[in-house]
């Protein structure tokens, strides 16, 4: 009889066993988007500057063009033929896809945004993600007049020698000035004036 | 009949058991490789990146550095020529190329103080900052516009318009005071103070000649 128990005991914890592990097959989860780079590689990317392209070396390529501005500026004015995925969805499985295809086709595509700053984040990100087919349009683009305006930009671009404004004449004088120490009154100590006193006479 | 079977099944049950959990184990071999994000997935990343908290503008800048705020470091992503021109109060240069270096990690890797990250606009600063955010280091901050911007609002700030709202002045003022904490015209201005120094002539007094005194 006690024997009989100890079998029993044993198919069951065996039972118990197998099933976490079918439960466990079951559960596991690959995460979607997996980082195909490391840091390190993506710092020589970086270093080197291929990644950045005018709008003039694209022409007449018909190249994928990705736009990652929002949707009400893609629909006031956008690139011909640009595919609109604002940053905040690119990775949603659409997007995901989108890019796949274009990276199976092994074209590149170009990434642009209302500057080179906005497209970064995105390129980066898909970068690491190990989308390598991609580039960064260095133009900046703004409305006028319901048109889209594209110009070279250059980056990272000083604006002016900052050292230079430090020989500049004082500013006019400041009405109200913030934040402010107050500065100690002078004190002034009056000094006497000793008075003359009439050379003494002899006796 | 059926009991018999039953029997039969139940006497071979250890076997199929035993089977079972070697299937199950071989099947975990079988398994594709785990692949996991280290510190930070993408979608964590994107959405750290979405969120415009990690830009500061270059007027709170300013009021912490000139409140000594203890609790910022500013770092400089550009190269060091850049750096020994021109930078920020205090700030520590680490270049982009050696963001990842080891020696500097000590500064990066920590969750006492608010890292301001700068460059001559964004678009460095951001990359490092993503490539710090990966690692998953914590309170790391751009500055918006980078010097560029500095330079616009507080070394050099647009004087406002007459049409403009009382805030604009007050603004502005703030700015010029700020610039002139960092140092805008103080050099001319020293030397005016300079001019302004009257010698201080010490008087010699003179002995008067007395009259000789005579005697009794």
């Amino acid at each position: 009889m006690k024997e009989l128990e100890k079998t029993k005991r044993i198919s069951i914890s065996t039972v118990l066993f197998i099933l976490v592990l079918v439960i466990g097959v079951l559960t596991f989860k690959q995460p979607r988007n997996v980082y195909k780079k490391t840091q390190e590689e993506t710092l020589t990317a970086i270093k080197s500057t291929d990644y950045l392209v005018h709008l003039e070396d694209i022409v007449n390529k018909n190249p994928v063009i990705i736009d990652v501005r929002s949707k009400s500026e893609y629909t006031i004015s956008h690139i011909e033929n640009a595919i609109n995925i604002p940053t905040a969805e690119i990775l949603e499985n659409k997007s995901i896809s989108l890019l796949n295809d274009v990276k199976n086709t092994g074209e590149t595509s170009f990434i642009y945004g209302k500057n080179p700053e906005e497209a970064n984040s995105s390129w980066m990100l898909l970068y690491q993600l190990g989308y390598d087919n991609m580039k960064i349009l260095n133009v900046e683009t703004h409305h006028i007049d319901n048109k889209l305006v594209v110009r070279n930009y250059s980056l990272e671009k000083p604006i002016a020698n900052y050292a230079d404004i430090f020989k500049t004449i004082a500013p006019e004088k400041i009405e109200k000035v913030k934040k402010t120490v107050p500065k100690p009154r002078k004190k002034v100590i009056p000094v006497k004036k000793k008075k003359k006193r009439k050379p003494e006479g002899g006796c | 009949m059926i009991n018999r079977k039953l029997a039969k099944i139940l006497s071979k049950r250890y076997l199929i058991l035993a089977s079972l959990l070697l299937i199950a184990a071989l099947g975990l071999v079988l398994l594709p490789s785990y692949q996991k994000n280290e510190n930070i997935t993408a979608e964590d990343l994107l959405a750290k990146v979405i969120n415009p908290e990690r830009y500061i503008t270059s007027d709170i800048l300013a009021d912490n550095i000139i409140t000594n705020d203890p609790s910022i470091i500013l770092v400089d992503v550009r190269e060091v020529d850049a750096y020994a021109k021109y930078t920020l109060p205090n700030a520590i240069n680490i270049p982009l190329s050696d963001i990842l270096n080891e020696d500097y990690q000590g500064y990066l890797d920590q969750d006492r103080y608010n890292i301001i990250l700068f460059s001559n606009e964004n678009f460095k600063a951001d990359q490092a900052w993503l490539l710090l955010n990966r690692l998953g280091y914590y309170n790391l901050h751009v500055l918006k516009g980078g010097i560029n911007g500095w330079y616009n609002t507080i070394l050099n700030p647009p004087k406002p318009t007459e049409d403009m709202p009382n805030e604009a002045y007050e603004l502005y003022n703030f700015r010029r005071a700020a610039g002139l904490h960092f140092g805008v015209g103080i050099k001319a201005k020293e030397k005016k103070i300079v001019k302004k120094v009257v010698k201080r002539i010490v008087p010699k007094p003179k002995k008067k000649k007395r009259k000789p005194e005579g005697g009794c």
